[in-house]
């Protein structure tokens, strides 16, 4: 089998990979590149515990192949520190004690940050919007209160909505 | 930043979580590690003729494969729990001659990749002659099929109370409501699935990695089974990614990667995959509850008749029938109970066995009660909540020893429960919820009280009901040249923030700031041997306390060093503000590390202190402490559907003094979640053939943020006298009382249907609740 070289911007970083197209995207993430903040928790797309942002949406790392990101831009956990309201989410979710054992806490903080940038929700901090979005994470410890308060003080904080736009163009 | 008790210290490992920084055992590289997959029985009951293995051994890159036979020279794994005349299934990490489970393990194989092993493991196929599958509690209590034939029945174990005169007191009461009580059987669910990793080290140890609640009883099985001697064993818990007692026990999977870890001389790794924590790892609840209990005509208890059966599942490893025993132990609650008859006993069935899961046997106790109580409350014409003021112990009878030989420790349970209802709005709420029915939706509300057994338990105790372990908890503590601390404890964090709560706890003692304390934990290698770990809501009241006693002693040679450096009457001294200084003058005043550069660099050492500055101190709590609570729910029915949203939730408890009210809190929202989960959505099912149906997250319903309201909580703090810091463990509170109250909820909502008395409340019992209406 010969390997293709795939391209594809990995956490702000041109990333140029020679791994098998069909290698899993969490498998590269936490083999290959030594990202391991990214946690595997079904392995078969329900748990949302490997979501990454692929181009600014939420992804099941579990499910998607290396050849599924080729041209685009992935963000795991280990890039959010990097991104303008990353630093933000961190220190909310510290703060409110928006984590327990940790193991959903990467993909929590990534959907948090693509809810926070989406430009089609009216009202970011409405908590029952945070809600439903949430729902695509599983979180066994913390019955959500805590996450769900962290992105409501952040949303509050930033008073988001128009201002989501220029923050989706500044990485 | 200072961080006295009561006051919420920030947890540092959520903003490491949050980086990214987690590090569970699947994190730990080990590149050179062959990694382990599992041949698992794909029936439940079947002697185990032949094991054919031969074509896994010729994949390429498999190093080798192991069956029973290769473990025959080990010794089987033992119970935590071991009650007079129990029964033990002296099993094993692989088969041996039968399979009793769908799921069981019956080989292994090493192979470079986790391809290659999965790949090969697949291949594994066994010649086996299947026998009649015992399914339920009523097919395994007639004997006709026997999973260890030679016990000659399928109890594990029974235990029995008896205090009074209860056919008496029952055939003189004015009513007797008596019910069968289901608690189905649910899957505790860590987020992350267990992990093992074994090397073997230069010098001859191992080194053990693996996702546990339970070092020490991992590194005593492990040692145990093999033969190891225990300084040769070394057990690492890093981050725990979620555990809920399902990783309290020794799992065969340890014994098994340290047997061929040594026998190949590799390091060797296994990652749980989704599927095999379905049925690989222990479930919880399914137990079974007849209750007959007496009422005079104010609503008065006057006795309990009971008997309570654990569907064991194959195996009575670990906490054998200990959820059943503490289900039993608590029926009465935190009401006065004259007269009682409860027996509690546990059946192997062929199914994955059940373990201690978050509540071990109370909310099972708390359904069945506490549903008792609604039911009587509504025949007799009496308000559910008066019902509950008529038979609490009342405050003043305090301590106060249940007929099942608990100590009810302090407490104000009308208090918190008038408090909770009132604060919930139960009056109002409960006259409006008849007027809001609209089209198919129906609103209910309902309460429950529930008890917690905590702080884990006196040594004595631990003994006199069966648990090998004793209860007793040591912590060191060492500060360091520098004047900086570290507290070795045997407690595991495993989400919990047990390690914050623990630095909070000496940093108060010690008057530093919270940064100045490491809290090292999760290492045999450091922490002191203790039997139970973190377990039983025992972390901080347990744990929390050898803690401060260890600070204390510390704080005493601190006070005497810093006399000397301050050249004082060691009585004239005090610790404050992180130094030390002369009582009633600040002028004289040392610091912390001016302290311990005397303690490490003396010039001269005074009588009784010697140099350094290191303490041991161990708590052994001389009673349990009883935590207590009151959850309020409203909820909504869909009448059609079946469906059952809860809308809101009021919580409110007394878990004594609270040393990070955030911590406190996170711990009841996430178990009222959890106890959202096991009322409503999840169960483990199993089909005709005793094959396990829901082995993915596709089948099995975790809550999701949109099914959880929001959780307000009402606090009273009244201490344990049997804690020095008045702290009772909350872990579980959250779901103790939760299902019995969603229950009744759902019952007032359904007014005239026919009883609601299993869990979960799935569409179709609502549904059928509510036929019986029509």
């Amino acid at each position: 089998m010969t390997a293709r070289v795939q391209h594809f911007e990995l956490n702000g970083q041109r990333i140029e990979c020679d791994a098998h197209p069909s290698k899993l995207v969490v498998d590269y993430l936490r083999e290959d590149a030594g990202l391991t903040g990214t946690n595997i928790g079904c392995g078969e797309g329900v748990c949302g515990t490997c979501s990454i942002l692929v181009d600014n949406c939420s992804a099941r790392s579990c499910l998607l192949l290396l050849g599924q990101i080729e041209e685009t831009s992935v963000l795991t956990i280990e890039g959010l520190a990097g991104h303008t309201l990353g630093p933000v989410i961190q220190d909310a979710f510290s703060r409110h004690f928006a984590a327990q054992c940790g193991y959903c806490t990467p993909a929590m903080l990534l959907i948090a940050l693509e809810y926070l940038l989406d430009g089609t929700i009216e009202n970011h901090a409405d908590k029952t919007v945070i809600r439903d979005r949430l729902a695509s994470v599983m979180c066994r410890c913390t019955g959500y209160q805590p996450i769900i308060d962290a992105i409501h003080d952040v949303a509050k904080s930033l008073a988001l909505g128009p201002a989501s736009q220029k923050l989706r163009t500044t990485p | 930043m200072t961080a006295k008790i009561g006051q919420s210290a920030l947890r540092p490992d959520i903003a490491r979580f949050a980086r990214g920084e987690g590090n569970y055992v699947s994190d730990i590289p080990a590149p050179d590690a062959l990694w382990i997959a599992l041949a698992r029985s794909s029936v439940a009951h079947a002697e185990l003729i032949s094991i054919n293995v031969d074509a896994a051994r010729r994949v390429p890159g498999v190093r080798g494969v192991f069956t029973g036979r290769d473990l025959a020279g080990t010794t089987p794994q033992s119970s935590l729990w071991d009650l007079p005349g129990q029964n033990h299934t002296h099993l094993r990490a692989l088969a041996e001659d039968r399979l009793r489970y769908a799921g069981q393990p019956y080989a292994a194989v090493a192979a470079e990749t986790r391809e290659a092993a999965v790949q090969a493991a697949a291949l594994i196929t066994s010649d086996n002659r299947p026998l009649e599958t015992v399914g339920s509690i009523d097919e395994s209590l007639t004997g006709d099929t026997l999973l260890y034939p030679e016990w000659k029945s399928n109890a594990v174990a029974k235990q029995h109370w008896e205090f009074g005169d209860v056919t008496g007191a029952l055939t003189q009461s004015h009513l007797v409501v008596a019910e069968r009580f289901m608690s189905g059987r649910v899957h505790p669910m860590s987020l992350e699935p267990r992990s093992v990793l074994v090397r073997p080290e230069p010098d001859g140890s191992l080194t053990i990695w693996t996702s546990t609640q339970s070092i020490h009883q991992v590194r005593a099985s492990v040692a145990e089974c093999l033969g190891l001697p225990e300084h040769r064993l070394r057990v690492i818990a890093p981050d725990v990614g979620g555990s809920f007692g399902m990783k309290a026990c020794a799992y065969g999977e340890e014994t098994l990667l340290a047997f061929i870890a040594l026998k190949l001389n590799r390091p060797v790794r296994w990652i749980e995959t989704r599927r095999e924590a379905f049925i690989g790892s222990t479930h919880g609840r399914d137990h079974r509850f007849d209750l007959e209990t007496g009422f005079d005509a104010d609503g008065r208890i006057t006795a309990m008749r009971g008997e309570v059966i654990l569907d064991k599942g194959a195996d009575a490893f670990g906490v054998s029938i200990g959820t059943a025993w503490i289900s039993g132990a608590v029926i009465t609650s935190v009401y006065h109970v004259p007269a009682i008859d409860i027996s509690a006993s546990g059946l192997v069935t062929n199914k994955t066995p059940t373990g201690a899961y978050r509540g071990f046997g109370q909310p099972e106790a708390a359904f069945a009660i506490e549903r008792t109580l609604d039911i009587a409350a509504n025949r007799l014409g009496i308000d559910a909540a008066e019902i509950r003021r008529r038979n609490f112990v009342p405050s003043y009878a305090l301590p106060y020893t249940t007929p099942t030989g608990l100590v009810l420790d302090s407490g104000d349970y009308t208090g918190l429960l008038d408090l909770t209802l009132s604060r919930f709005g139960y009056t109002d709420r409960t006259r409006a919820a008849k007027s809001r029915a609209m089209g198919d939706i129906r609103t209910g509300v309902g309460f429950a009280c529930y008890s917690e057994v905590t702080n884990f338990g006196p040594s004595a105790l631990c003994k006199a009901i069966g648990v090998a372990n004793a209860g007793f908890d040591v912590a060191t503590i060492r500060m360091e040249p520098s004047g900086h601390v570290r507290l070795f404890t045997s407690q595991t964090p495993m989400g919990q923030g047990i390690e914050t709560v623990l630095a909070q706890i000496c940093a108060d003692e010690l008057t530093v700031p919270v940064e100045d304390v490491a809290v090292v934990h999760g290492d045999t290698l450091s922490a002191s041997y203790t039997g139970y770990a973190s377990g039983g809501s025992r972390g901080a009241g347990v744990g929390g306390a050898s803690a401060a006693l260890v600070s204390r002693k510390l704080a005493d040679q601190i006070r005497r060093w810093g006399a000397l450096v301050l050249k004082a009457d060691p009585a004239e001294v005090e610790l404050i503000q992180g130094g030390v200084q002369v009582v009633d003058d600040p002028v004289r005043r040392c610091s912390m590390a001016a302290i311990a550069g005397e303690a490490y660099f003396p010039s001269t050492v005074p009588e009784g202190l010697e140099p350094g500055l290191e303490a041991r101190a161990v708590f052994e709590p001389s009673s349990l402490a009883i935590s207590y609570g009151v959850v309020a729910v409203e909820i909504e029915v869909d009448l059609a559907l079946g469906t059952v949203r809860v809308k809101d939730v009021v919580f409110g408890h007394d878990c004594g003094v609270q040393i990070n009210p955030k911590i406190v809190e996170g711990q009841i929202i996430g178990g009222v979640a959890q106890a959202i989960g096991a009322s409503l959505f999840e169960t483990i099912e199993f089909d005709d053939a005793m094959l396990p149906v829901t082995t993915s997250l596709h089948d099995y319903f975790l809550p999701l943020a949109a099914d959880i309201p929001t959780i307000n909580l009402v606090h009273q703090t009244t201490p344990t006298p049997f804690s020095p810091l008045g702290v009772k463990g909350v872990g579980e509170s959250g779901v103790i009382g939760t299902p019995a109250a969603i229950a009744n909820a759902v019952q007032h909502a359904l007014e005239g249907s026919g009883l609601l008395l299993t869990l979960p409340l799935t569409p179709e019992r609502v549904l059928k609740a509510n036929d019986t209406l029509r």
